[in-house]
């Protein structure tokens, strides 16, 4: 296992580093707050390639693998302080590309992942309903068989991107039983008759990442947009989730790099009692706290992103990930916040910080959740 | 009689991935898995992908369930059905 940045990654880092700070203008910071969707920036994104990195080129990828993939985010997270934007292109690539990578067949993957790579299409990932969360596999939404296609009946909640999403992952139950192998995925466009995209849903943080729920509404798909087998969508899911819980917050990493670079600046040029906050050993600890947070969640993202390319146990690894850096973050968030005083809890760009931040802990599986995944892996029956 | 190579390769995928620490012997080849919570939904799909990989076959929904999957002689039947080789 080896972590040193090459020529190449370093390279790759430094040019999607250069680009944020240069053209992701952060416009949900600025005195009158845009939350909409930032397309351009999603354009502008995909353009460079970060959407598709570690896809095939052959579907319009750039072929890197998932360590080199993670250290790029970090830096498109380091450089770009609009979180949700970095937290929609996350969802994206490891909740509607990588299964369709991974489970499409070969002209689902040439008819969507080109087009999710460039930035034309938008994609989303459905699965929780307002009574099935974290017990994922008690989803209600049905897809029922109709001759050459099923019918889909249902609610989707908390999906990611849907205001603005052109295809949705969605998964249903096809079979009627409570077993394993009862749920379905399926590729649905947005302009299917009896799709219902729901208003944008107000949330606390990562608003330019807007999110609604979805209605089926006898809305009938054909059988050529079932994601790989009847019974699969556990399967998928599964993998999918392994993905995002490892990658996701590849950004988060980054800006906690860009937090403490600007908390540190602060504190240097703040004076109270006649010398800077940083000599101050409370503000200090707070720094090398934030510092302490940081190293270690890059390294258990690195650790993940690597476990996926070379090991065998991606689900211990990539909960572990998701814990240490959702955690990590928070933490470094308000510890942030706390150095600035007033400043941080007015609304300057750290208040926001902090909101954006405070979701990483539920999305994708709360802590509670990925303690629970750990603990299967140590043999412990949780419940 | 030793035990099959299916049952040989089942039985340390679930004792490395849902009972590290046990003996091997605790898992005979006619230990219900299902049934006695060795394995729940979650582990079913992992050891499903697993057979399917290691042996080139592929399950239909319905053949995820106890009557296939229960045990580790089962397993191997199930494999061989499907024309798996150990």
């Amino acid at each position: 296992m080896d972590f040193t940045i090459s020529a190449e990654q370093g390279e790759l880092r430094r040019r999607i580093l250069e680009f944020a700070r240069e053209h992701l203008h952060d416009r949900a910071a600025s005195p009158v707050p845009d939350t909409t969707f930032p397309r351009d920036h999603w354009r502008h994104c995909a353009s460079l390639g970060i959407l598709g990195l570690p896809f095939p080129e052959v579907y319009g990828g750039g072929g890197r693998d998932a360590l080199t993939t993670v250290m790029a985010l970090e830096a498109l997270g380091q450089g770009c302080a609009d979180n949700g934007l970095i937290f929609a292109i996350g969802a994206q690539m490891w909740s509607v590309q990588m299964p369709i990578l991974r489970f499409g067949s070969e002209e689902q993957k040439h008819r969507y992942l080109p087009a999710l790579c460039c930035g034309d299409l938008v994609g989303a990932h459905a699965m929780s309903e307002a009574q099935s969360g974290s017990d994922a596999f008690s989803i209600s939404t049905s897809a029922r068989r109709i001759g050459q296609g099923y019918r889909l009946n249902g609610t989707k909640v908390f999906v990611s991107q849907a205001p603005v999403a052109d295809v949705f992952v969605v998964f249903a139950r096809t079979g009627s039983d409570p077993g394993p192998m009862a749920l379905s995925a399926f590729l649905v466009d947005r302009s299917t008759p009896g799709l219902v995209v729901g208003p944008p849903t107000p949330k606390l943080g990562l608003r330019t990442s807007p999110m609604a729920s979805l209605t089926f509404d006898d809305c009938v798909i054909p059988e050529s947009s079932r994601l790989n087998l009847e019974g699969r969508g556990a399967q998928i899911f599964r993998d999918s989730i392994e993905w995002e819980r490892s990658c996701i917050l590849a950004g988060a990493v980054g800006a906690m790099d860009r937090l403490l670079n600007d908390a540190t600046k602060y504190a240097r040029e703040r004076h109270q009692f006649g010398r800077a906050i940083a000599a101050f050993g409370a503000i200090a600890h707070r720094l090398i706290d934030m510092k302490i947070h940081l190293e270690q969640a890059r390294l258990a993202l690195y650790r993940a992103a690597w476990e996926k390319e070379h090991g065998s146990d991606g689900t211990t690894l990539g909960a572990i990930a998701k814990l240490v850096v959702s955690e990590a973050y928070r933490r470094c968030a308000i510890l942030a916040m706390e150095i600035r005083g007033g400043y941080g809890y007015t609304t300057d760009d750290v208040e926001r910080e902090v909101r954006d931040a405070l979701g990483s802990t539920i999305y994708s599986g709360t802590s509670d959740i990925q303690r629970l995944v750990i603990g299967r892996s140590l043999g412990l029956k949780l419940t | 009689m030793s035990d099959s190579a299916i049952v040989e390769a089942a039985r340390q995928f679930i004792l490395d991935r849902f009972l590290p620490g046990e003996a091997a012997g605790a898992l005979t080849p006619t230990t219900p898995l299902i049934s006695t919570g060795i394995l729940d939904s979650l582990s079913v799909l992992e050891l499903v992908t697993f057979l399917e990989n290691r042996y080139s076959i592929e399950f239909a929904a319905h053949e995820v369930d106890r009557a296939h999957l229960d045990t580790l002689v089962a397993i191997e039947s199930t494999v061989r059905q499907k024309g798996g080789r150990g």
